[in-house]
């Protein structure tokens, strides 16, 4: 399970573990990325055994992926599945790490005349659902999960 | 390697077939292909099935069993959208290789209604779908459509003719799924 975090005491946790939520107010969340120490290649997401791209096996270093990025590519969903609102953007953004992420482009209109390839995007994140659940002492308690998207930046 | 050549062919109209299970749909068209070679399943040597979503029911093994029980080897593959071409190539190789002098590849696969391939994906218990952009397939190939037309300044209009030219391709075809024309105009207007 994702690690979980906590500001001003509600409890938070990631929809992806790849998302890292603050665990004191003032911290930024942010994707954790994967570096090989040997070319420098970055990942989404931890735990890799090698790297891909030059094949080494040496340990990669935990790093902290930029929340800016620019889009690279769209679709614009018209039809999914039950209880998902449609349309919506569904949008690849390569981050300057060489690193692409798959996400929910929005406070865009759903128009490909409105999405220029390479617009600069920048990551927010945003309470998408709760569940309740009981914890150690069996007390039931809320948890806030939180997910990350991208929107359209100045920069 | 020896030169490999296909000896017969078979295939059975696209459909839904609710009545009908793998193995069935697979053996049909294996009897196709075996008339159409003028051969029996007697003189297949090692035979291969490729199927995706059924992967772990041992589809070869159950074809067999309806059409002949012969011993040979029996192979199960799976590999997304190449598991058709994968049992081919294993086959191909038997016989270029010098091993077998007759192969068999079948490839058999029954959707069901999963049309939004995808759409259970989960993180530790959370659907991600619709959340963290799409992981359906026609969003994701919306999406290989998309950076095609980004790199090569492709067109809506471009794919829409695909599309319209392909139906155009199943009225004629009696074994495609669907045989109905469409127009441009159609498509374009549901294409974005």
């Amino acid at each position: 399970m994702a690690a979980e975090g906590s500001v001003e005491g509600r409890k938070q946790r990631p929809i992806i573990e790849f998302l890292h939520l603050p665990t004191v107010s003032g911290e930024k969340p942010y994707l954790a990325g994967y570096q090989c120490q040997a070319c420098g290649a970055s990942y989404l997401g931890e735990g890799r055994v090698g790297c891909s791209k030059c094949t080494s096996t040496e340990p990669l270093q935990a790093t902290r992926l930029s929340d800016h990025g620019i889009l690279y590519v769209y679709s614009i969903v018209h039809q999914s599945v039950p209880g998902v609102p449609v349309p919506y953007v569904s949008a690849i953004v390569d981050l300057p790490e060489g690193v692409s992420v798959r996400c929910n482009l929005i406070d865009v209109e759903p128009d490909p005349a409105k999405l220029p390839f390479g617009m600069p995007v920048q990551m927010v994140t945003c309470k998408v659902r709760e569940r309740k659940e009981k914890n150690a002492e069996g007390v039931e308690e809320t948890i806030d999960i939180i997910a990350f998207f991208f929107q359209p930046s100045q920069n | 390697m020896r030169d490999v050549y296909v000896l017969g062919v078979g295939m059975i109209k696209f459909g839904r077939y609710p009545d009908k299970d793998v193995p069935q749909l697979g053996a049909e068209a294996a009897v196709l292909a075996l008339k159409d070679a003028g051969l029996s399943i007697k003189d297949v040597e090692m035979f291969v099935c490729g199927n995706l979503f059924q992967a772990n029911a041992m589809n070869a093994q159950r074809i067999l069993q309806q059409i002949g029980q012969t011993g040979i080897p029996a192979l199960n593959v799976s590999n997304a959208c190449a598991t058709g071409s994968t049992a081919f190539r294993e086959a191909y190789i038997g016989v270029a290789s010098g091993m077998y002098d007759v192969t068999m590849a079948v490839g058999v696969e029954q959707m069901g209604k999963m049309g939004l391939l995808g759409g259970g994906a989960r993180s530790g218990g959370e659907s991600v779908e619709g959340v963290l952009g799409s992981g359906l397939m026609p969003a994701v190939f919306g999406q290989a459509g998309v950076e095609h037309m980004r790199k090569y300044g492709t067109t809506a209009e471009q794919f829409a003719k695909v599309a319209v030219k392909n139906h155009k391709h199943s009225v004629h075809n009696p074994l495609s799924q669907y045989r109905v024309e469409v127009n441009l105009m159609m498509w374009l207007m549901d294409a974005w």
